[in-house]
């Protein structure tokens, strides 16, 4: 029962990549957003909305790690750890919800 | 907070650069940029401190995200551990951000002044690495699987998680601080773990690089519902606190790191001191306005 089963390699190596997408991608909307207001000095909704995906999407990125960890507990049948990292991301989600 | 500055080149360019600054300097000495953010949003820029500690709670998500793209989550890194800890630091921060909305800002620049004293007396007692002991087994933190390996002179050595319920209440007292202040508070989450839990240092330090960003989001969304988080701001310090972040783990194995811990630990109380400052004129202010309201 009290048997501890390591998680997969595989884990690290996807959310790495994952991770690495996420970011780039979020660094990139946000420069874009930040540099077509500059450029225009002006109220510019397009570049608001960059900036806000850009920012927003690193927001979602703790939910993001909290789901590739809750698959790879599910992958090696750890329900406990399975059923926490549900209630972590339960607790931040509701921060958004009902916040 | 300096609306009028916001779309501005310089006010974008300097707040990024400094935010590139502050993301190295707590990567090099161990903590998140959200400590050096929030004082130079406030103190320099002129940011409202809710507007300043919400950026600062994106940015230690980006710090946090940031190092695990770069390096990944180490093998070091005790995951379990986090998780049950993260049960508490979370909603912790949930009661930290609703109490934040409740605070007036003067106290809000006091307690943060406080925590950062806090912080440089923590830091500076840091530079101890306990050695690893062969502690015996904790019931409970068997029960839970949260004791682990890590590598030492001779090889992989196992090491037994201490007193998980202490680590639990201390977290979810870093938990409050970090939705209150919006910070990683990264030190406190280490003290848990090198102190109360007794886990190896390293462990420990790996460990809350993971938690610090799950006890942000946390807290994040409250702040974001309330209007806290000004996309602009906290956009342009994300651009320059990641990559700050990622120089930072670059160069800590490059660097003396002495020389520039001494002086961080001076800054750090000078800044304490002129935002404890700043809070009681702020607050001795708004009795002012508000006995003159009265009257």
């Amino acid at each position: 029962m009290n048997e501890r089963r390591e998680l997969p390699t595989r884990y690290g190596h996807v959310e790495r990549s994952v991770l690495r997408a996420i970011t780039a991608l979020s660094l990139a909307l946000t420069i874009a957003g930040l540099a077509i207001d500059l450029a225009r000095e002006g109220e510019q909704a397009s570049a608001r909305t960059l900036v806000r995906v850009g920012v927003g999407l690193m927001l979602a990125t703790p939910l993001v790690r909290l789901l590739l960890l809750g698959v790879a507990y599910v992958g090696i049948r750890d329900w406990l750890y399975t059923a926490l990292v549900a209630l972590v991301a339960a607790v931040i989600a509701s921060g958004f919800l009902f916040g | 907070m300096p609306t009028s500055a916001l779309g501005n080149v310089e006010f974008d360019l300097l707040l990024a650069a400094c935010a590139a600054g502050a993301g190295c300097i707590g990567a090099m000495v161990g903590l998140g940029g959200g400590i050096f953010l929030v004082p130079l949003l406030t103190l320099a820029f002129g940011v409202d401190i809710r507007v300043a500690m919400g950026a600062s709670l994106v940015a230690v998500i980006g710090t946090s995200t940031g190092a695990a793209a770069v390096r990944g989550t180490s093998a070091l890194s005790n995951q379990r551990v986090a998780l049950v800890l993260e049960v508490a630091a979370t909603m912790g921060a949930v009661v930290g951000a609703l109490l934040m909305t409740l605070v007036r800002p003067g106290l809000l620049l006091i307690l943060f002044g406080a925590v950062l004293l806090l912080t440089a007396a923590l830091s500076a007692r840091r530079d101890h690495d306990s050695a690893l002991q062969e502690l015996p087994p904790n019931r409970l933190a068997r029960r839970l699987r949260l004791d682990g390996t890590v590598d030492g002179p001779d090889g992989p050595r196992p090491y037994h998680v201490q007193r998980p319920i202490a680590g639990i209440a201390t977290m979810t007292v870093a938990g409050v601080v970090s939705g209150l202040l919006g910070i990683g508070s990264g030190v406190l989450k280490v003290l848990a773990m090198d102190t109360f839990m007794r886990m190896p240092f390293r462990v420990s330090t790996v460990t809350s690089n993971f938690m610090v960003g799950l006890t942000a989001a946390a807290s994040v969304g409250i702040y974001w519902s309330h209007g806290k988080i000004d996309p602009h701001i906290a956009g342009a310090s994300l651009v320059g606190v990641v990559p700050g972040a990622m120089l930072g783990s670059w160069l800590v194995h490059r660097v003396d790191l002495r020389l520039l811990r001494l002086l961080f630990l001076l800054a750090l109380v000078g800044i304490a001191i002129q935002m404890i400052v700043q809070g009681v004129r702020d607050e001795r202010s708004s009795d002012t306005l508000g006995a003159e309201v009265a009257r």
